[in-house]
């Protein structure tokens, strides 16, 4: 090669990369104008609406719809609109208006936000999902289902499948049930508890029914679902019963641990629990540990030797939850009080001592 | 005779243009690709909302964490970090503070502060197989359960971390770095790739992006994307840029391919049972981070498993950078010495295909690259300085392809600030972006060329095993929670964040 050609090929390269940043900075300089404008018309908005005089103000007082408000949203950018609703939402507390506030999101992004899920941007349909979520449009169910529908099956869609189930979940919508199948085999367990979440009445009702016939994830997540939703039904209580009996012993741990907050067991299941702590460290300690909460919560005098005996366990978690079950029973300071001076094992005296300082200082400080 | 000791010279020189023009266009080849699936990966999500954390925040579903500060000397910060720690936007943790054998009477404070008694049953139950220093006492806080503390002789960070490693619960733990401000929703964020795990898929560690504080107001420990301030001190603005690049860039581009070989110090979360099973954080090294990370990913290829190590582009937490260039030099240098080491040790590792991309592609990459480069760009400097003598060269050739050479970093530069603007807009002034885009276009002519010296230095400091100080007195800083807003000291050592780790 020539030096001229190398030469000119230089040059080249050096207008390619000055036309480049330039069109980088303009780029750059034209979105943050953008955005700018953008962020000073929500603040705008928010405080418009904020005001106590404000036609919103007096739409979620009234719940009526004045013509002053449909005028008010006029000029403004939809999500001006949407974060002075959600702010809105999220300082307000009141059912009504919060019933106040969907209506109004129904009526005036409806359409909108039908369009929106259609967008090729990616962004622009997780953030209408989102929104979609936050207000409860259950108008928009048929749309949020043709696109799942139409989503394929690839992995690469997997983030998009979630939100569109959850979103599905949180509308009760039962179509949602039709992909549990997906979500136990695709979803990270964390998601499925936030798709089993917002679950409610009849589908979560139907969900307790079919238990058997769900795969094994969803049936563990259910089981942890249940207890952070505080479900205290007959039913439930029957589904735990069974479940600790399981011969997953995930399954298992996590139907002791919902037991343990619903507070109360029939006598044959608590007959099977006194068999299980019989067995002692044949079973595996978070199990153990399970098995001590759940005593504390049951509080019948026949599990206190074994929750004594727990107190020596080699395990601190367990010891800890021993003693702190021991201590809900009547009595169960003295009792804890005699463990901390007799009993032989050093952990279990150590242990004792620890939670006795514990309650001692709750009790000054409460 | 000396006629063809000058052609000998002559071919060398020669040899030596050509191989430094191949090493330039192969990183340039490299930097493109990186940035391409960078750009990929934040154009997908570019104004993504926040609520997708508020979301999951509300909910009792995020996974409990244990967190470990290690403390040395801390009686003026400890407890303002503790507080700031418990007052975390998270709903399950622990935090064990990690005593490693103060001369001060940061004990005593944690012991008054938060009431603590002294628990005796709580041995170390992790079953790391490492030797630690002796434990000398655990306390637990009567007022906070999740408070623990665990005193210790002094055996430096690493020793620390390991001891914490040992007393805490959960199943994944967090590690923090001194100075380290966290971002509200830190650590939803990094959590979030641990929540949203495919079945079968693990994920062993995760981290985060570290901005840049100088400049901004540090509220109670916390520092919101809303407070963020770009410094008015150029050499901490050109600091921005790299960190930029450094994190939006590099770390993108290879985590999507799940070959990050760093996790920061400063903020990472870990699973205990990999950390455990690779023998916890090494001692006596600079960079126990790196070193950690590449012992991780050599055990996820012996294992043949599919754990990942994912890098969160969301800046999660803040730290102070040097504002000045001897304190900048002295990181940068102990920086370099630090990769040196943990290449050193895994050297095996480099180029064997048992190892996969992060033996093929990653290893390489960080030593050709990262360790070697500086070293390549100032050969090539003085190759170009004695071609000129030497009448060898054509002067606009060169000054051309130099002049392409620093466009080229400029292009880089400017992009990784038009990846910020897509993703986090924290910088929210026009002047902002226009002052982050011309010093990020200024940087290839002067910035560069010190940190290349810099850098150098640094190569040839490890190779000469530059060791003496460290190991015996190791200082650790807790998180800057009290720190005053703002107050960044220049030329107080003591007082200065910078070298965190280890006092030479």
């Amino acid at each position: 090669m020539s030096d001229a050609s190398i030469l000119r090929m230089l040059w080249m390269a050096v207008a390619l990369l000055i036309a480049l940043i330039g069109l980088t900075l303009f780029y750059l300089v034209e979105r943050k104008i953008r955005r700018t404008r953008y962020r000073q018309q929500v603040a705008e908005a928010v405080d418009r609406f904020a005001a106590p005089d404000s036609p919103l103000a007096e739409y979620l007082g009234s719940g009526e719809r004045s013509r002053r408000l449909s005028a008010s949203g006029e000029g403004l950018r939809r999500e001006a609109l949407e974060e002075a609703l959600l702010s809105r939402l999220a300082v307000s507390a009141s059912q009504t208006e919060r019933e106040r506030i969907y209506d109004f999101a129904a009526q005036h992004f409806g359409e909108e936000y039908e369009y929106l899920l259609g967008r090729r941007r990616w962004s622009d349909r997780m953030n209408v999902l989102l929104h979609i979520e936050r207000f409860k449009m259950g108008r928009l169910k048929k749309a949020v289902l043709d696109r799942i529908e139409r989503l394929d099956m690839r992995p690469k869609h997997d983030d998009e499948r979630f939100l569109l189930v959850r979103t599905l979940a949180s509308l009760q919508a039962e179509e949602a049930l039709d992909y549990l199948d997906v979500a136990a085999e695709r979803f990270s367990e964390l998601q499925l508890m936030q798709v089993l979440r917002p679950l409610r009445g009849e589908l979560l009702d139907r969900l307790i029914r079919g238990f058997d016939e769900l795969p094994l994830r969803i049936r563990r997540c259910l089981l942890d679902t249940l207890r952070l939703g505080n479900a205290r039904t007959t039913e439930v209580l029957e589904l735990l019963e069974r479940s600790m009996r399981s011969e997953d012993r995930e399954t298992r741990i996590r139907a002791l641990k919902a037991l343990a907050n619903f507070g109360y067991m029939t006598p044959e299941a608590a007959d099977n629990l006194e068999a299980r702590m019989a067995e002692g460290e044949a079973v595996l300690w978070p199990e153990r540990l399970m098995h001590a909460r759940l005593a504390g919560a049951i509080r019948e005098e026949r599990f206190v030797p074994y929750l004594e005996r727990m107190m020596a366990d080699p395990s601190y978690e367990v010891r800890r939850e021993a003693a702190s079950s021991l201590s809900q029973y009547r009595n169960g300071l003295e009792r804890i009080g005699k463990i901390a001076e007799e009993h032989p094992d050093r952990f279990a005296r150590d242990m004792a001592v620890e939670t006795l300082e514990r309650r001692a200082y709750e009790r000054n400080v409460g | 005779m000396s006629g063809t000791w000058v052609d000998v010279f002559m071919e060398a020189h020669r040899i030596i243009g050509i191989l430094i023009i191949i090493y330039v266009a192969m990183s340039a080849a490299v930097y493109l690709f990186l940035t391409a699936a960078a750009a990929f990966s934040l154009w997908r999500d570019r104004d993504l909302s926040e609520i997708q954390y508020s979301t999951v925040l509300e909910t009792e579903l995020v996974p409990p964490l244990s967190i470990i500060v290690p403390a040395y000397n801390e009686e003026v910060n400890i407890v303002g970090s503790v507080r700031s720690l418990l007052s975390i936007n998270y709903k399950q943790f622990e935090i064990v503070v990690v005593n490693d054998g103060s001369k001060d009477k940061t004990v005593q404070m944690m012991l008054e502060e938060f009431d603590m008694t002294e628990v005796k049953g709580r041995v170390p139950f992790s079953g790391l197989k490492k030797e630690t220093k002796p434990l000398r006492a655990v306390y637990r806080s009567l007022r906070h359960p999740n408070l623990v503390l665990v005193d210790k002789e002094n055996g430096g960070k690493a020793d620390a971390l390991n001891v914490g490693i040992n007393v805490c619960r959960y199943p994944y733990f967090v590690s923090l770095d001194g100075d380290t401000v966290l971002d509200t929703d830190a650590f939803i964020k990094v959590v979030k790739p641990i929540m949203d795990a495919r079945p079968g898929e693990e994920i062993v560690a995760t981290g985060g992006s570290v901005g840049i504080a100088n400049g901004s107001t540090v509220d109670s420990g916390y520092l919101s994307s809303e407070s963020v301030r770009l410094s008015n001190k150029p050499l901490v603005v050109m600091q921005v840029v790299e960190y930029l690049r450094a994190f939006l860039m590099g770390r993108i581009g290879l985590s999507r391919y799940n070959m990050l070989l760093l996790v920061s110090g400063a903020f990472g979360v870990f699973k205990k049972s990999w950390v455990v099973e690779v023998g916890g954080y090494e001692t006596g090294t600079i960079g126990e981070d790196m070193e950690l990370t590449v012992r991780l990913h050599e055990l996820i290829r012996r294992k043949k498993s599919k754990a990942r190590i994912v890098y969160v582009p969301e800046p999660v937490c803040w730290t102070e950078a040097p504002e000045s260039f001897t304190i900048l030099k002295r990181q940068r240098t102990r920086w370099h010495r630090g990769l040196y080491e943990s290449l050193n040790s895994h050297k095996k590792m480099i180029l064997n295909p048992k190892y996969g991309r992060v033996g093929m592609l990653s290893m390489p990459f960080f030593l050709f690259i990262e360790l070697l480069g500086p070293l390549v760009e100032l050969l090539g400097y003085f190759t170009v300085v004695f071609g000129f003598f030497l009448g060898r060269i054509n002067i606009e050739i060169s000054l051309l392809l130099a002049l392409v050479m620093l466009l080229f970093g400029s292009l880089m530069s400017t992009m990784s600030v038009l990846f910020e603007e897509w993703r986090f807009h924290n910088y929210n002034r026009i002047s902002d972006t226009f002052r982050l885009f011309f010093y990020a276009l200024s940087e290839s002519f002067w910035y560069r060329p010190v940190m290349t010296w810099w850098r150098t230095q640094g190569l040839f400091q490890a190779i000469r095993g530059k060791k003496h100080g460290w190991g015996e007195m190791t200082r650790v800083n807790v998180l800057g929670a009290n720190k005053k807003p703002n107050a960044i000291p220049g030329t107080n050592p003591a007082a200065n964040p910078v070298p965190p780790e280890k006092k030479e």
